[in-house]
Order: structure tokens, then sequence, then C-alpha cells
């Protein structure tokens, strides 16, 4: 028994990269059905006389699209664009939905999808740390939410080698998707820090306040990387990096875009698996 | 259809651009070849046809026989075509004046 929780480990990794093996198969299998109701739900936005020629149209596009990732990527574009086209004479009023409903709905299906998908994953996570010990599966440490509100983000937990696997793959974190779900966190944002942290900062740097108007996020633009929790660890010690730590949360949070998310999540994902 | 003049934005261009050799394309394939995501794409090519710059139609070939869904095909038109050339020779003026001072 000296070595059962290396045993464990493999065990789950095993299991994890099996089930992972299934994941690609389901979604290799559910990839039209999704596409075909993100074109409905694009062809619902256009005016009747236009229906027909664009369901044709783009049923087609996706067709020529390559992958499954590809053809709902751009079976969400036609969402978009119907949104954004306008026929004929028709009005310049926009019927766009306000920016702060799209990105919960974002949240909220995302966090759920995740979830489901990650199931498995979070089961062997959870019988892995179980069966090595009398820790706790989730812990939550306590950190500063939208407007000072403190909330608990959830973590793994687990001791040990379990510990140590888990925080060095990150794995650790993908409770917060939970925190996603309950509107603690949104997908991109500054990370949320610990209270003792967040009455520090605006000691040494007064803009600091600005960022409590926002809520905090999975993925952020100065660590764009899941692993964050380990750099707050660490900046907390050296005034100069957390500055410029701060500065970029600052930056994002003037610009914030799509594009702008869109490359922090590209960089997180990449550092995320082929780490630097 | 009101002939409104379509605001030349980068993305309009690229697509005008792709559309300058004398072929018809897909929106999949002026995607691709512009790389402008299909959410952007769509609401472009739709103000040029309105604009008449751009006209489309269905591919004539049977989409039984093709065993595909039909495309719809894009073409730039004569209009479309000296509007873009006067609005490319409009921008690259003052590069070229600026090259020479």
């Amino acid at each position: 028994m000296i070595h059962s929780s290396d045993m464990w480990v493999t065990i789950g990794g095993g299991l994890a990269a099996f089930f992972y093996k299934l994941l690609i198969e389901e979604l290799k299998a559910w990839s039209p059905w999704i596409t075909g109701r993100l074109i409905k739900r694009a062809i619902r936005r256009l005016p009747d006389d236009q229906r027909q020629r664009f369901h044709e149209e783009w049923n087609s596009h996706v067709n020529e699209v390559p992958g499954q990732i590809g053809k709902i990527l751009t079976a969400l574009g036609f969402v978009l664009a119907a949104g954004r086209m306008k026929f004929g004479a028709s009005i310049d009023a926009t019927d766009t939905i306000p920016i702060g409903i799209m990105r919960r709905a974002v949240d909220v299906v995302g966090s759920v999808l995740f979830l489901i998908f990650q199931l498995p994953t979070f089961l062997v996570i959870a019988a892995v740390i179980r069966l090595t010990s009398k820790a706790p599966v989730f812990v939550g440490d306590t950190r500063v939410g939208l407007g000072g509100r403190k909330f608990k983000m959830w973590k793994f937990g687990g001791i040990g080698r379990v510990r140590t696997f888990l925080e060095r793959t990150s794995l650790d974190l993908l409770p917060q998707f939970a925190n996603v779900l309950l509107g603690d966190l949104t997908f991109i944002g500054p990370r949320p820090f610990t209270p003792e942290l967040d009455e520090f900062v605006p000691k040494i740097m007064p803009q600091w306040i600005e960022r409590r108007r926002m809520k905090p996020g999975l993925m952020g633009l100065s660590d764009s990387g899941l692993t964050i929790d380990f750099e707050v660890r660490r900046i907390t010690t050296g005034g100069d990096v957390l500055k410029e730590h701060l500065t970029r949360d600052l930056y994002y949070i003037k610009q914030r875009s799509l594009r702008l998310d869109a490359l922090i999540v590209l960089h997180s994902v990449k550092r995320l698996f082929f780490r630097e | 259809m009101a002939a409104k003049e379509p605001r030349l934005t980068a993305p309009t261009l690229k697509v005008l651009g792709a559309l300058m050799s004398p072929i018809q394309a897909s929106g999949a394939e002026i995607g691709r070849t512009t790389n402008i995501p299909s959410g952007t794409l769509y609401p472009i090519l739709l103000r040029l046809e309105d604009a008449g710059w751009v006209e489309s139609e269905w591919e004539t070939a049977d989409p039984t026989e093709l065993e595909r869904p039909r495309r719809r095909l894009y073409r730039i038109t004569g209009v479309g075509a000296k509007k873009t050339t006067a609005a490319i020779r409009e921008i690259a003026l003052p590069i070229k004046e600026l090259a020479w001072q």
C-alpha cells in the first residue's frame, strides 16, 4: 500500500484517457445535430422571405467546412450573422441583445456543457481522492468577486501525490466551472483575489478599485492560464511583478472585446497544454 | 432596392478583392480565401448585394446528383468592379504620394 496513490493516479489517468476517446466519438456523433440546431436558430432570426434561401445556402456552406469543430463554429457565426443582417428598407433599430446578457448566456451554456462533458473526469478524480485519503473531494477558497462580494471558489482537494499531480496538471481547478455556472465567475476576466490581496493591493495601486466593478473570470489576460493561483502566490512576494499584473488587468477592463477574449482563450489553452 | 453605398471597411474590401477575379465563389470559398468568419461575411455579402455591387445565384447542377446541398455562388457586377477599382485607387493614391515625399 506504500505507493497506492501512484497506482490510483495511473488507473485514473487510464480511465480518463478512455473517457476522452468516448467524448471525441460523442462530439462526432453530436456535431451534425448541434450544427443543424444552430442553423435553425440563425434562420429564425431572418425575415420569412429570406429563410428558404439561407437555410439552403448555410447548410451547403457548413458542408464545405472541414472538421466537426469548424462546422460548429461556422454555424455559430450564422447566428451572429443573422442578427447583423439588415434586409431591404428595414429600419436601423438594432435588436441586438445587451452584451451583459450575452456574456451570462455564454457562461451558463458553456459551463453546463463543460460540466456534462467532464463528468467522467470529475468522477475519476473524486474517486481517486476518496480512495487515497480521507480529505474532502472539494475545497472552497474564499475569493473576492463582483462589487467586493466574497464567494467560495471551488477546487479539488486531495493530499500528497494526488494533490501534486492535480496541481501540476491544473486539474484541481476544474470545479471552477461550477463557479461560472453559479455566477461567481465569468469565463474571461481578471482572476479573483484572496481577501488579503484585495485589501493590500489598493494601498499600492489605488486604481485597483476599478477591478471590483467587473466580475472575475476563469481566465484572465494577466495570466492567460488556469495556473494563475500559483502565480498569485508568487507575486504576493514581489511588488513589481504584481504591478505589472495589475496593469494588464486594468488594460483588459478598458479594452475588453470579443477579439481580446478569443486571444486570451487561445493563449490560455496553449499554455495549459504546452507549458513554456 | 435602395442602392445605398456600402461602407468600405477592411473586410468589405477583402470580400470585393476576392471576387474581383472573374470566377464565381460560394460563401464558404470567400470565407476561406479572405479568412473572414461566417458571422462577419454574410452581413457584408448581403449589403453588397443590396447595393448591386455583387449578385448571387444557385449553382445549376442537380443536388441529388452532387450528393450535397446546392451552393449559392457570388459574382461581382460591372458596377461593383468599377466601384472597387475606384475605391482601391483612392486608397492607394495617398500611400503613393507619401512614398514620394
